[in-house]
């Protein structure tokens, strides 16, 4: 062979082994979990987080920046504070957050025995300040119960979803499903029609999430809120014109606790930042 | 005045004239009606009307239905019309799931759907107007809302109430459109 054919062989070969080594472009790449109920409807969990642009996620990484934090440490403040007429705080019972919350933010909505029902972290929290702290409760959606729930899901942060969907919980679960996979609307469309089945597709500028929970309450950048995941309910059937379930309704609980299920796995990472 | 008919004597007319008048009007008349009961708008807005179009037998393709094959108004749409309905967000918002080269001036076409271009190819007008109607009928699982439909629907609220996404008028400008799209 003349030296220019094997020139032109060792350049081709030079430009093959950069190809094959050069770092592939991350494009799409959605980090998932496996579902650990074999009736999920979901093959796949993939967290909000990947299908948010890659700018608010910076955001979120960083807690000096996200735009949730100012509710944390107000919760923070709020866990100190003596509130009602029993003269107590939060620390007062329990102690350290990050000790006797650990679970909290990543366990309900959950049944509760004197309740006898479902209740999320809000409704919880509300049982406490009125029954041992003699607090006026907070309501569904105000920047106090925000802030707390904020603060108490912190505690939970990077640990999996774990609700409970049998047992005492099933009846509120199944309606749960149900209300998932009913069509809604003038528009018709059900949950699962978009985030079962349209995840990762783009509607108009908007790409589809698998619509979990796990980052709640969450800032929303296109109304610069932190809002709650009920609000959030209600955007999505007004996108459907569909008259929605008023905050904290039995409903809206009951679609909380199938929406944990189905998230089940994915790390808890309120505050979050969602488009 | 002399009783004689005369092209130029407005009102004054033999009686052949007469006749021709009233002919036309009583074709006028026939023409009003049938596309009277045609329209869609005032008279029809029970269950029957929409049970009616969405007649098709369900789960089958499009491709082999007879569609709805009469103009919902009676008369054809304008596409340009058609065009403004299928931007505008409010309406049909049609770019939102699909992609449409003949509209691509406005940004950021969604993807749900399978692309319109070419559907005119694909699909009669008859077709078309179904498929527009209420797609549930032949794709039952379909994330595509039905345009002209009251059928099922559940939680609406009172400022929707009882009304289809698109009036009848709107849907045969889509349609209008859509035959464009070759």
């Amino acid at each position: 062979m003349r030296a220019a054919e094997i020139g032109v062989w060792v350049m081709l070969g030079l430009l093959l082994v950069a190809i094959a080594s050069a770092p592939r472009v991350a494009a799409q790449e959605r980090k998932s979990v496996p579902p650990r109920d074999k009736d999920n409807p979901l093959t796949e969990l993939i967290s909000g987080y990947y299908f948010t642009p890659l700018k608010l996620r910076a955001l979120q990484d960083d807690d000096f920046d996200n735009p949730g934090f100012p509710w944390v440490t107000q919760g923070e403040k709020l866990w100190m504070q003596i509130d009602g007429a029993s003269q107590k705080s939060c620390n007062a019972c329990h102690g350290s957050a990050s000790e006797s919350m650990r679970s909290a933010g990543a366990t309900y909505p959950k049944f509760q025995e004197a309740a006898r029902a479902v209740v999320n972290l809000e409704q919880r929290v509300n049982i406490c300040r009125q029954d041992k702290m003699k607090a006026t409760p907070w309501p569904y959606g105000s920047d106090s119960m925000l802030a707390m729930t904020a603060f108490l899901k912190l505690q939970s942060r990077n640990t999996p979803v774990d609700v409970q969907a049998d047992g005492p919980a099933k009846e509120t679960f199944e309606i749960g499903k149900k209300l998932y996979n009913t069509r809604v609307g003038q528009l018709s469309v059900s949950c699962g029609h978009c985030h079962n089945d349209h995840y990762g597709d783009s509607l108009r500028s908007e790409l589809l999430s698998q619509g979990h929970s796990n980052g709640y309450p969450a800032y929303q950048a296109k109304s610069q809120r932190f809002i709650s995941l009920h609000e959030r309910f209600r955007n999505c059937f007004g996108d459907m014109r569909a008259q929605p379930y008023d905050l904290s309704s039995p409903e809206m609980v009951a679609l909380e606790l199938y929406l944990a299920w189905r998230g089940k796995g994915l790390p808890v990472e309120t505050p979050a930042v969602r488009r | 005045m002399t009783g004689r008919a005369d092209a130029m004597t407005p009102g004054r007319a033999g009686p052949a004239r007469n006749r021709k008048r009233l002919l036309v009007l009583g074709l006028a008349a026939l023409l009003g009606g049938a596309s009277g009961a045609l329209a869609g708008e005032c008279k029809l807005k029970t269950a029957g009307y929409f049970k009616m179009l969405e007649a098709a037998t369900p789960g089958t393709s499009p491709l082999e239905a007879k569609g709805v094959l009469r103009s919902l108004t009676g008369s054809l749409g304008d596409p340009q019309k058609g065009r403004l309905v299928m931007i505008n967000a409010d309406k049909g918002n049609c770019i939102a799931c699909h992609r449409i080269a003949a509209l691509s001036g406005e940004p950021s076409h969604g993807d749900l759907g399978p692309t319109l271009n070419g559907v005119a190819l694909r699909y009669t007008e008859a077709q078309l107007r179904q498929l527009l109607i209420n797609s549930k009928i032949f794709f039952p699982n379909t994330v595509m809302p039905g345009f002209h439909t009251v059928d099922g629907l559940e939680r609406v609220p009172a400022a929707y109430a009882g009304q289809p996404i698109l009036s009848a008028a709107e849907v045969e400008d889509v349609v209008a459109f859509l035959k464009t799209l070759r």
